[in-house]
């Protein structure tokens, strides 16, 4: 019966599947983002350290994920470290850690490039007055990098928006998971392609929409 | 002349300081005692901004020692008793370096507050009291990027004296302003020196040496050249590098 309908009301029916998808690829995005900017902000400070042993350790982890494709990354996860120690996740916590690892190396370059763009005189001043380093970097440096990182960042999270997709592979519900299969239950696939494509683009716009935001609001407060 | 005290403020014994071959200090020593203004001149390259931020660590001398009353600086110490001693020893840059994402208020808090954990409302006092000091108490509330040079750097030497510091150190403080900005700030400095503050001071302003300078330092090649009180460095110098440096200006 389904052939018959037309591309509204197939829209209709399939949207609301299609929507439970996208909440997934939502909350993939925002938690493994927000998990990705805490550990890339513990790794940025690591790789600037003064001790070496830091910073060898956050050089060989940006190699490792920068270096290999998140694919491998979350079939190494899904399906081979249950087989290494006796932890056995989930596809949503195993998709989840496989993108925050990957994209908190992405994001530790951005914030270093943003910590080393900040003039010298701003962290002499500072420890000038008896500020400690971490005082220092803190609220003296790491505040100024905020409105120049912005951008970077939206690219960063709007490109791990479009990499949920991948977490497909080891069947979690996602946009293009649920995509997939509505596509091949119904042999109607480029209804709902457009629909998915749509649904991606709602998401990258929305966090586009806040950073804009954000930006204004740090442009109205000193201009940094 | 005001009666100078005996107590030393700052020690600096046999200062070495070098950037790969190149020698910049070359063993210097002298003392800075309590009260003390001591204006340090000479031409550029010769080593006088190095020389003064060797004093508080933050370039790391090659060799010798500093002492900030009887506790050497920098040297081999926990960074906690480093930052202590940094919070006594003021410091004013020649390209001011407010920090450009705090109001004047907030500049001149900070290091109170976090630092000598001082409450809300007496580093607030305190900001207010230096900032009518420097006469800019109207722009308490102002980003940095909205003040010119001079009053920029007038709320940077206020920033430095809301610690309470011993000694103030001035590197060049008025090299990055316009010609009309710079009687501005060097009148709160002579204010600030006519107070009493312990001061050690790099410029290229001959006048204000002369007139409030206790002693004046001339270096050249790395090395204290000749020192001695304003009138015999200019009126009478000895060595024929500081005759030189003089009659070049």
């Amino acid at each position: 019966m389904e052939e018959t309908l037309g591309f509204w009301a197939f829209s209709n029916m399939i949207i609301p599947r299609l929507l439970d998808g996208m909440w997934i690829t939502l909350k993939l995005t925002l938690i493994s983002g927000t998990i990705g900017f805490a550990l890339g902000m513990i790794i940025a400070l690591m790789r600037i350290s003064r001790l070496s042993f830091f910073r060898w350790l956050a050089l060989g982890y940006i190699t490792l994920f920068r270096g290999t494709p998140l694919l491998l990354q979350i079939l190494f996860i899904y399906f081979a470290v249950p087989t290494l120690i006796d932890v056995n996740l989930d596809s949503f916590p195993a998709g989840i850690l496989a993108l925050s690892l990957n994209c908190a190396a992405y994001l530790a370059e951005i914030f270093r490039a943003g910590i080393l763009s900040i003039p010298k005189g701003q962290s002499e001043a500072a420890m000038a007055l008896g500020l400690s380093y971490y005082q220092t970097m803190f609220k003296i440096i790491i505040p100024q990098t905020y409105r120049r990182i912005i951008p970077p960042v939206v690219n960063e999270f709007s490109a791990l928006t479009k990499e949920t997709s991948l977490v497909s592979v080891i069947s979690l519900g996602e946009l293009l998971y649920v995509t997939q299969r509505i596509g091949a239950k119904y042999l109607r696939p480029w209804e709902v392609y457009i629909w998915a494509a749509l649904g991606y683009l709602i998401i990258v716009l929305f966090l586009s929409y806040i950073a804009a935001r954000l930006e204004r609001s740090l442009l109205l407060k000193g201009g940094v | 002349m005001k009666l100078l005290s005996k107590e030393i403020i700052l020690n600096v014994q046999n200062l070495e300081k070098k950037f790969g071959d190149n020698v910049v200090l070359k063993k210097i020593s002298t003392v800075i005692t309590k009260g003390e203004v001591v204006v340090v001149i000479g031409p550029s390259g010769s080593g006088k901004s190095t020389f003064l931020r060797c004093l508080n660590y933050l370039e790391v001398p090659s060799g010798g020692e500093i002492y900030f009353h009887d506790s050497r600086v920098g040297f081999k110490q926990n960074e906690k008793e480093l930052d202590l001693q940094r919070s006594k020893i003021g410091m004013v840059f020649q390209s001011f370096n407010l920090f450009p994402h705090l109001s004047v208020l907030e500049n001149l808090t900070i290091a109170p507050e976090n630092v000598l954990k001082l409450t809300k409302e007496e580093a607030h006092e305190r900001a207010r009291d230096y900032l009518k000091k420097v006469g800019l108490l109207e722009k308490i509330n102002a980003y940095p990027r909205e003040l010119s040079g001079g009053q920029q750097q007038r709320v940077a030497i206020a920033r430095a004296l809301c610690m309470h510091p011993e000694v103030m150190l001035f590197d060049e403080a008025t090299s990055a302003l316009d010609p009309e900005l710079v009687g501005e700030v060097l009148r709160v400095m002579k204010d600030l020196a006519l107070s009493g503050m312990t001061m050690v001071v790099v410029t290229h302003e001959m006048n204000f040496a002369r007139e409030v300078a206790d002693r004046v330092i001339f270096m050249d090649g790395g090395l204290i050249v000749e020192e001695g009180i304003p009138t015999e460095i200019f009126s009478t110098p000895k060595e024929k590098r500081t005759i030189d440096f003089l009659k070049k200006l």
